[in-house]
């Protein structure tokens, strides 16, 4: 049961804040603008390749 | 439909970025919150073998025959590195920015650095000498043998060679590896799904190329 036991003995509480100075609200804006163009230009091309898949078989 | 695995990528993903930005992490000392990069630094790293691992094996199919090339392995084993470099080039992306905030430049003379760089040349490569030569089966057989030689220099670039030597990375010259006590059970939770769901992000994003590839033919 290492895998559950074994943290650490600082917490995390005691780190500098991070969202304090607004800095990470551009980060957090950035990755989630970045991932979901990803994923929704992944989802519109493979449902477009499915539709002239299967027109190429008919 | 989408399939299965591409929505389990996508919510593997999805739930790695916010327990990353959002979650609670160990307070390591020089790392501190920058260990929430390892949710996205690492597992670009895992794709991009995963990736180049598959194109290594449909080069081999390529060559399987005698007598002659298959040209549909051929055209995957390129997707598959192509969609590697793209993960390459992210996982040096996000290593850069690790790297100021916590050894203090985006790029030093650190060996798995330096072997990373020269790895994604040779894969770079390949991409030219597949360009250069017209004729189809010629290509695919000459670019599979360079494939067949590159995944095992990049296995001993990235994996071995840095292992030998003084080095940043946690893992090699002689530092400690996130797994021995870095990498605690709040890390893991976010850890593995984050490369589990990025690798088959990326297998998507190869499935739509070779897809792509095939309709073009």
């Amino acid at each position: 049961m290492n895998f559950i036991t074994n943290q650490a003995k600082i917490d995390a509480s005691q780190m500098t804040d991070l969202f304090g100075n607004g800095k990470m609200d551009v980060v957090i804006t950035v990755i989630a603008i970045i991932f979901t163009l990803l994923c929704g230009y992944l989802v519109m091309m493979d449902l477009r390749l499915r539709k002239l898949e299967n027109k190429d078989k008919k | 439909m989408i399939k299965w695995w591409k929505i389990a990528g996508f919510i593997l993903v999805l739930y790695s970025i916010i327990q990353g930005l959002f979650g609670a992490v160990p307070n390591l000392p020089i790392l501190e919150n920058s260990i929430r990069n390892l949710y996205f630094h690492v597992p670009m790293w895992f794709t991009m073998i995963s990736l180049l691992l598959f194109s290594f094996i449909k080069s081999i199919q390529t060559l399987n025959n005698k007598n002659t090339v298959n040209l549909n392995y051929d055209s995957e084993a390129e997707v598959y590195a192509n969609t590697a470099m793209f993960f390459g080039i992210a996982g040096l992306c996000t290593g850069m920015i690790w790297a100021k905030n916590t050894w203090g430049a985006y790029w030093t003379n650190d060996p798995k650095l330096n072997a990373a760089a020269v790895a994604m040349l040779l894969y770079a490569a390949y991409f030219v000498l597949r360009s250069s030569i017209v004729d189809e089966e010629k290509r695919a057989r000459i670019s599979a043998v360079f494939n067949i030689f590159c995944f095992p220099i990049y296995v001993v670039l990235v994996f071995i060679l840095p292992r030998l030597t003084d080095s940043l990375h946690p893992g090699n010259g002689g530092n400690p590896g996130f797994n021995s006590y870095d990498l605690d059970s709040r890390l893991r939770l976010v850890f593995y799904p984050a490369v589990i769901g990025w690798i088959l992000i990326g297998f998507w994003i190869a499935d739509i190329g070779k897809r792509t590839k095939k309709l073009n033919n």
